[in-house]
């Protein structure tokens, strides 16, 4: 069974072309969202497996959904075009893809993602 | 009564004469005696000097018959009559023309002589030459003034330290704090921020150790608990054995400064970010046009038109300062390739209504998509054919709800395309990410229709 990707993404663009490279990379899109309240609101609804986090959401930052991630055991990776430099000391450890990625990029990042970490409920 | 001289005492007295005539004939002092009718009695070898005078032509002669200046000489009449009078001396500075050296200024005494009766029988004076002393007095003096005069004039806070750091005064300047100047206080490391400390620290005690300048920024605490952001540099001051006697320093108030540095940093950070965002954007839409487009010379063609709308977009959402471009202007942005001078197809109309910069990128890029369509096979590919553009608002809830609608008519019968091109997904999936609303996009035979409905954060809305 394919792996379900959650993606928190600004760009649209970013987004159509994640939907069409990730399923041949063996993933599944199984939600996306644009904003940190709307990436908050899409994880009530969904388990994905893991995410892909732009760091910058329309001038906001998106940590508070990693911190969701964390929480729930979903592994993520961040995008971002700023360096690892601005990610903070509770995040320092997660995986960065710096944009503009390629395909063999986000594929070598994902591979990198640990399984779902069970938590008790 | 004295007793009358005896021979021995004659001899006495005559050496005991020559023994003063000789001091009295070194000393570069001026040495006189003025007798009750202010007439010289005696003047040595430095006050003839200084008249330029020989003895004879003075004896016997007051000052202003010796050509003192009238003020001068009844200056000391009055003087020598006080002496007389109180049998107490005075002491007086005077500046006076010496023959050979010039106007020197001169620090003197006369003294009471008394007489064997124990009345005033003369009055002595000396004189010395404080030209130099005062030159120098004046000097510091004014160094004194002119050092005053920058300290109150500087924007900076000037201080010293002792030795150890463990007292500063603050001198003057107006900076920085509303501690009081001129007063001994205690200092501790307490007063800087606890993040800068051990920086702060090193950077004194690195001073002390190689008593060299001391230089460093940090935040000191204010007497309200404000921290204020400080530039501070000390210098040691050495005495005369080349040990420390305390250090002079200036701190200057950088918290304006810091904080122009930080959001110049985050203005890098944020045009580092949309760089490369739309170096990302350029990577997808050339990866979504090649895949859905198989003619060479078409792909090539719409990549450049496609990157002139984004390059369009970001001018404009440039000149409006990256907070937002109006509707109109965006729709007639993304029909630029069209709008070829005549434009008498296109309706357009609507309030005014300003879209925040993710928006205004969308929106323009999917218009320009619907154009460039139009343009090949719908309603812009026949003179006849009409595009009519109309925007609302819609009440929707506390805030507003944007309604677009592109209606396409009098074109050739529109047959929907045999597969999803990019044109199509960018404005039924991409607008729909961007505006989160909601986009119907249909291929009537009679002409496409797209409409786009966004909620509108309440400030895009302008009355």
């Amino acid at each position: 069974m394919m792996r379900q990707v959650f993606l928190v993404e600004d760009e649209s663009l970013l987004v159509m072309v994640l939907e069409d490279m990730l399923p041949e990379l063996g993933y599944e899109v199984v939600a996306s969202a644009y904003s940190v309240d709307s990436a908050l609101r899409t994880l009530e609804a969904h388990e994905p497996d893991l995410a892909i986090l732009d760091v910058n959401l329309g001038g906001a930052r998106s940590f508070p959904v990693a911190d969701a991630l964390a929480i729930r055991g979903i592994p993520f990776v961040f995008a971002s075009g700023y360096g690892e430099s601005i990610l903070p000391d509770r995040h320092a450890s997660a995986l960065l893809v710096p944009k503009p990625y390629g395909r063999q990029e986000l594929e070598a990042a994902l591979a990198k993602l640990p399984p779902r970490r069970a938590v008790s409920p | 009564m004295d007793t009358p001289l005896e021979p021995q005492d004659h001899i006495e007295a005559n050496a005991r004469l020559r023994l003063y005539e000789t001091i009295l004939a070194a000393v570069p002092d001026l040495v006189y005696v003025f007798d009750l009718q202010h007439r010289f009695i005696y003047a040595n070898p430095a006050l003839l000097a200084m008249w330029g005078l020989e003895w004879e032509q003075a004896q016997g002669r007051t000052c202003l018959e010796l050509g003192y200046e009238p003020w001068h000489a009844a200056m000391h009449d009055d003087e020598i009559e006080r002496v007389v009078a109180t049998r107490a001396p005075i002491r007086n500075d005077v500046p006076f023309h010496h023959s050979t050296l010039g106007w020197r200024v001169y620090d003197y005494i006369f003294i009471p002589v008394f007489g064997p009766d124990g009345e005033v029988e003369a009055v002595a004076g000396t004189t010395r030459d404080v030209t130099e002393r005062k030159q120098q007095e004046d000097a510091l003096r004014r160094s004194e003034q002119r050092l005053s005069a920058i300290v109150n004039a500087s924007s900076d806070l000037i201080f010293r330290l002792c030795p150890d750091w463990r007292e500063l005064e603050l001198v003057g300047g107006d900076a920085v704090t509303d501690l009081p100047r001129g007063r001994r206080m205690g200092w501790s490391p307490e007063r800087i921020h606890p993040e800068d400390r051990t920086r702060a620290l090193e950077a004194m005690q690195r001073a002390r150790d190689t008593l060299t300048p001391y230089r460093s920024q940090h935040r000191v605490a204010l007497r309200s608990g404000e921290w204020t952001w400080i530039e501070s540099r000390a210098v040691p001051v050495h005495a005369r054995d080349g040990s420390v006697s305390e250090w002079f320093g200036a701190a200057t108030d950088i918290t304006e400064r810091v904080r122009h540095e930080e959001h110049l940093r985050l203005m890098v950070d944020e045009l580092n970010h949309r760089v490369k965002n739309t170096l990302a954007i350029v990577q997808s839409m050339v990866s979504q046009t090649l895949r859905t487009c198989s003619d060479h010379d078409q792909a090539v063609a719409l990549i450049e038109s496609r990157l002139r709308t984004v390059a369009a977009t970001h001018d404009m959402l440039t000149h409006e300062k990256w907070t937002g471009a109006p509707l109109a202007q965006i729709v007639r942005l993304a029909m630029g390739d069209c709008l070829d001078g005549d434009s008498t197809w296109l309706d357009m109309q609507g309030p005014a209504v300003s879209l925040d910069p993710r928006r205004a990128v969308a929106l323009s890029m999917a218009l320009h998509e619907l154009c460039s369509n139009a343009t090949r096979h719908g309603a812009l590919s026949v003179p006849q054919g009409r595009v009519r553009i109309h925007w609302w608002l819609e009440r929707d809830g506390d805030g507003a709800r944007l309604v677009l609608d592109w209606q396409e008519s009098g074109g050739p019968v529109v047959h929907p395309p045999a597969r999803v091109g990019f044109g199509t997904r960018l404005l039924q999936r991409g607008l729909q990410h961007d505006m989160a609303g909601k986009v119907d996009l249909a291929f009537l035979p009679e002409g496409v229709r797209c409409r786009v409905e966004a909620p509108l954060p309440e400030l895009q809305a302008t009355p």
